[in-house]
């Protein structure tokens, strides 16, 4: 087994998804984000509220408090598991099983925060984070939660313009997915490694003249093209 | 550079997965890195602090965190042949140093290079690809285009790792020193007040702690500052697809190369033909899954979208709400911020009365639901709850009211009428009833006769009773399953017997000695 980051969940359906569990660094980075949101809002309601004297400050302790405590958990149960700071990184909490957070597990995380505060600035959540394999701190553990990366595929399509070709023996799927993968990100290949890439094929594509345009045609063909 | 032995998997992964990957890397290969960097660290901070001058002792974490360039192409060096499958022993690693330290843009990275934020990422293109000058440049612009932000912020959030690990382990120190000492120090570590004495032991313990967190940091940087580099040049130059290309080519070429093989592989495939259409020959075999008058995308995605629009499927909804007709008055209202006193007294006031009024509910539904509340204090009782006391035994009825009140007498009649096995029955059935409503055995409908009387005997002990019981349920047995009957010498004791085993249940005591059954019935 090769080293990876990613566990296997199975779905009822036989669907074997792949979660990304997040490390220390990107919630690290996350967490600033969200502390410098709420510390913003926070100074805002007190100057706001400062003009109402005693009472407006009363106000502004009862709202920060609430503040501190449910801006996690409103935005993990509305915002499908991502606060603000986890948006910007991609991240978003989940159950282990990939199943959205339920109401529970979120203030169970969440209150849990705390402990994983100890001693001081997350020392507890840090250690506990890096003895576990799916970097979960101990509100996590606690929760049955996971803070997974969102992967946002952006080039799915073929950018290649080509006459779809039937690939002239069977395929594995991963040969296939190798195939399209090529042809996705081609655009950030020279067309030199392209070729060397594509003679890597051996009797695919290896005796071919032009051996990248040939994938490309393949993967054309496997993404659902047709000739005309 | 071997592709085939690298131990981590090749994919293109988001820049925050890669450097998680750096850290997984750490988790799973410690004890290979840990020794080696122990020691170097360590022996570092010591020849540190020990060749500086007394009186600048307590700069030693400031030249044990400057040289850190120098530590990083060690852990690099062992992490390097560790992603290809080389573990190095802590011999290879020493002895690898004297080549690290000429040959890897050393000098630089301690001095002019030292403030580099991406120090990490780029350490690699120095130590590994081992280039220099213009062509060091280019490769390194070309590797931060899409790179250098998250290569920055990786530096920046590992500095606040080992502020975190240090603050912790001072937090840690506070909270577990029991005397006030620990506390004094760090408050008087703002005001400057400390002697001598103090300020020599503080400064120990900030070395301490931050090598430590440099120790426990540090690896992690470079795993991944090396993992993000990885994956940069795994997106340059597709390390995912030249892997996946070569698997692909050897496998076509053996399969070209055997013609057995093929003739195999070409009989397996028609196989699965029949059975699992393969991607390939789904084409071949139009029309049987596939209409014929398929659209093209364009217009199958408009017709989705028609469909889509439909009442059933469309997630509109009408909600209502209340609406204010003059929104203008209320915020006319709010425009003057000084609120009177009056109104701030009335909302202090009902805040108040709400709390106490929700106190006062509180108070009386802690009164009303008391004794569930107190049930819940108490400890959970580990008394199992005592099990229903089954009705029918194999098919008997063992019930007290079921059976007649003289047992014995109303067997033995049984009995000299011929009817033996109802007579043993009766015996039997007046036993478990004896067994199960006074001798509280936890006799379960799953239970066999065996299983009764081994039961029975952690109740009953050894004596009279667990005889008499024996007894019965071998004659029961005999009677019931193998039909039998046993000759009226052995039963005949059984129904004197009964007396005993009943009436002791009733004086509640176990262990009576065995003569007093004679007795008893005399």
């Amino acid at each position: 087994m090769r080293l990876d980051t990613t566990y296997t969940v199975n779905t009822p359906e036989g669907i074997a998804l792949q979660l990304s569990p997040a490390g220390p660094l990107p919630r690290l980075l996350a967490w600033l984000m969200d502390l410098l949101l709420r510390s913003v809002i926070s100074v805002t309601l007190i100057v706001i509220l400062s003009y109402m004297g005693k009472m407006g400050l009363g106000i502004a302790a009862i709202l920060i408090f609430l503040l501190e405590w449910f801006y996690p958990v409103y935005f993990e149960l509305r915002q499908h598991g991502q606060t603000p700071g986890k948006k910007m990184l991609d991240l978003y909490v989940a159950q282990a099983d990939a199943s959205p957070v339920t109401p529970s597990a979120s203030i169970v995380r969440n209150l849990l925060r705390v402990v994983d505060f100890l001693p001081l600035l997350y020392g507890f959540g840090l250690a506990s984070m890096m003895l576990n394999k799916r970097f979960q701190r101990l509100g996590d553990l606690a929760a049955n939660t996971v803070v997974l990366h969102k992967n946002n595929h952006k080039n799915r399509h073929t950018a290649v313009e080509t006459e779809p070709l039937r690939p002239p023996m069977s395929l594995t799927l991963p040969e296939q997915q190798a195939i399209m993968l090529f042809s996705q990100r081609s655009n950030t290949l020279t067309s030199s490694r392209q070729d060397e890439l594509a003679r890597l094929t051996g009797p695919l594509a290896g005796e071919q003249e032009n051996p990248a345009r040939y994938l490309h045609a393949i993967a054309n063909w496997l993404t659902g093209g047709r000739a005309a | 550079m071997n592709l085939d032995s690298i131990t981590a998997n090749i994919r293109l992964r988001s820049p925050w997965e890669a450097t998680d990957l750096g850290f997984a890397m750490v988790q799973h290969n410690a004890r290979w890195i840990f020794p080696a960097w122990t020691l170097l660290l360590f022996s570092t901070a010591l020849i540190v602090w020990l060749i500086l001058p007394a009186d600048y002792q307590e700069y030693t974490p400031w030249v044990v965190w400057w040289l850190k360039p120098w530590y990083d192409r060690v852990l690099l060096h062992i992490l390097s042949h560790q992603m290809f499958d080389q573990r190095l022993s802590t011999a290879d690693i020493f002895s690898a140093m004297p080549r690290l330290f000429l040959r890897t843009g050393l000098p630089g990275a301690l001095l002019w290079r030292r403030p580099s934020f991406s120090r990490g990422f780029n350490l690699p293109i120095w130590q590994l690809e081992q280039l220099r000058g213009k062509a060091r440049s280019e490769r390194q612009n070309l590797l931060h285009l899409q790179a250098h932000s998250h290569a920055v912020w990786l530096t920046i959030g590992c500095i606040l790792l080992e502020l975190v690990v240090i603050f912790s382990l001072y937090a840690l120190i506070v909270l577990l020193d029991p005397t006030d000492g620990s506390w004094d120090y760090l408050s008087s570590a703002f005001t400057n007040t400390f002697d001598e004495e103090t300020r020599y032991w503080g400064s120990i313990i900030y070395i301490a702690l931050s090598t430590t967190a440099t120790w426990l940091i540090e690896p992690l940087y470079i795993a991944a500052s090396f993992s993000l580099y990885l994956n940069r040049r795994t997106q340059l130059e597709a390390w995912d697809i030249e892997l996946a290309f070569r698997n692909m080519g050897e496998r076509l070429r053996a399969l070209a190369q055997a013609p057995l093989a093929i003739l195999l592989a070409v009989f397996l495939l028609a196989g699965s033909h029949a059975l699992f259409p393969s991607p390939v020959s789904a084409a071949e075999s139009k029309g049987e899954y596939l209409a014929e008058e398929r659209l093209p995308p364009e217009d199958s995605a408009d017709q989705i979208e028609a469909v889509m629009q439909l009442d059933e499927l469309s997630n509109m909804r009408t909600v209502k709400r209340w609406e204010r007709i003059k929104p203008e008055e209320e915020e006319d209202e709010r425009k003057s911020f000084t609120i009177p006193e009056a109104l701030q007294l009335l909302f202090a006031n009902i805040t108040k009365i709400l709390l106490w009024v929700s106190l006062i509910i509180l108070a009386v539904m802690l009164f009303v639901y008391r004794e569930r509340l107190l049930a819940m204090l108490k400890p959970l009782q580990r008394k199992p709850q005592p099990q229903a006391v089954p009705d029918t035994l194999f098919g008997m009825d063992i019930r007290p009211e079921s059976l007649p009140d003289d047992i014995a007498t109303a067997s033995r009649r049984l009995w000299e009428a011929g009817q033996h096995r109802e007579a043993l029955s009766l015996l039997y059935r007046g036993a478990l009833m004896h067994l199960t409503r006074h001798d509280r055995v936890p006799v379960q409908d799953s239970h066999t006769e065996g299983d009764i009387l081994h039961l029975a005997r952690e109740y009953l002990g050894s004596g009279q009773r667990i005889a008499w019981l024996t007894a019965v349920t071998l004659a029961w047995q005999e009677v019931a399953y193998a039909h039998r009957t046993p000759p009226g010498e052995r039963v005949e004791p059984l129904f004197e017997g009964w007396i005993g085993f009943a009436l002791r249940l009733r004086s509640g005591t176990d262990v009576q000695p065995t003569t007093s059954a004679g007795d008893m019935q005399a």
